[in-house]
């Protein structure tokens, strides 16, 4: 299964709220990629599939459509928990963490 | 007795459980922001598109506050009936096992289903005997069941598989054919298929669904068949 073990462990602690002078506290902006799991038929990537061939385009396969849920959050740490209690259903999804990096200014 | 029929934004089948309910007993809407079952003794979760099925059908409703009372009440043996998206919404809320996935049609199907029941011992078809058939319309883009290998055998020997399409009905191509599964313990059951919409010869020309709602009422009346 594809699940997350924490923000990259470039540090001992992820990035926390960030309570220094500096201001805002540091907010990450997430991408996470929700797929259906291996082996669970998956209905819109076959439809895709075989779509593909009438525009000319030969040899893909393996198309699989899942959705992507962009997010920015203070705490990293809740990440997983969000994912498995709403963003997907562990039973028939899997779900990636794709990119996290700092927040740009809104 | 009284059933309760939660209102979500977006539910459609509301009031068609609504009237289903009154023909076997008395029955109340109860609003998916409330959190009073207002003395309902059994509970169904309706059809529709709750919150506009965003995410995942089902996924946004199960937190309603109203789903939360709910769901004590089925923890502590209560009655709930999910219907189509009242299914989705119950797996969704872990009170039944397993998830609904596109059909694997990829279309949106209406049409009359027929089924065969499983388990005429549990709550809800007790009115049924063994092995009948059962018309009702199926409605739905997003009704196929699934749960693993291992939790489908638990099920079996439990008799959770209550209802199955006959042969040659399983349009939305659910695991082992299955239309209708309930908890372990017998108390919560959901059918994609709509009961509701198949109480009266006039409209459908089938009343089968009201054997769910009859046995519904045997159950919280503690009438055995």
């Amino acid at each position: 299964m594809l699940g997350w073990n924490g923000p990259e462990r470039t540090h001992d602690r992820p990035r926390r709220l960030d309570h220094s002078d500096r201001g805002a506290p540091s907010v990450m902006r997430v991408r996470v990629l929700i797929r259906p799991k291996a082996g669970i038929l998956d209905p819109q990537g076959e439809a895709v599939e075989r779509a593909l061939p009438a525009l000319g385009f030969d040899g893909v396969t393996n198309v699989q459509v899942g959705r992507l849920v962009e997010l920015d959050i203070e705490d990293p740490w809740q990440l997983e928990s969000i994912c498995e209690r709403l963003l997907a259903n562990p039973l028939v999804e899997d779900y990636e963490i794709v990119s996290m990096e700092a927040a740009g200014k809104r | 007795m009284k059933f309760g029929v939660i209102q979500f934004p977006g539910s459609c089948d509301d009031l068609d459980a609504l009237n289903a309910a009154k023909r076997v007993g008395d029955a109340e809407l109860l609003w998916h922001g409330e959190r009073d079952l207002k003395g309902a003794d059994a509970i169904v979760v309706p059809g529709g598109f709750s919150y506009g099925d965003y995410l995942r059908a089902g996924a946004i409703a199960r937190f309603a506050p109203m789903m939360e009372t709910v769901i004590d009440f089925a923890n502590d043996g209560g009655h709930v009936l999910g219907i189509c998206n009242g299914f989705q919404v119950l797996c969704e809320a872990h009170l039944l096992p397993g998830a609904l996935l596109g059909n694997a049609n990829r279309r949106f199907t209406s049409r009359q289903v027929e089924l065969e029941v499983l388990n005429s011992g549990g709550s809800f078809t007790r009115a049924c005997a063994l092995d009948e058939r059962l018309s009702i319309p199926a409605k739905h883009s997003w009704g196929r069941y699934y749960a693993d290998p291992q939790t489908l055998a638990a099920m079996d020997n439990a008799g959770q598989i209550v209802l199955r399409y006959a042969p040659g009905e399983n349009f939305n191509g659910s695991v082992h054919d299955i239309a209708g599964v309930s908890n372990e313990r017998g108390n919560v059951f959901g059918l994609m298929p709509h009961p509701e919409h198949a109480v009266d010869e006039l409209i459908g020309g089938s009343t089968d669904g009201l054997k769910i709602f009859e046995s519904m009422r045997m159950t919280v009346e503690g009438v055995h068949a």
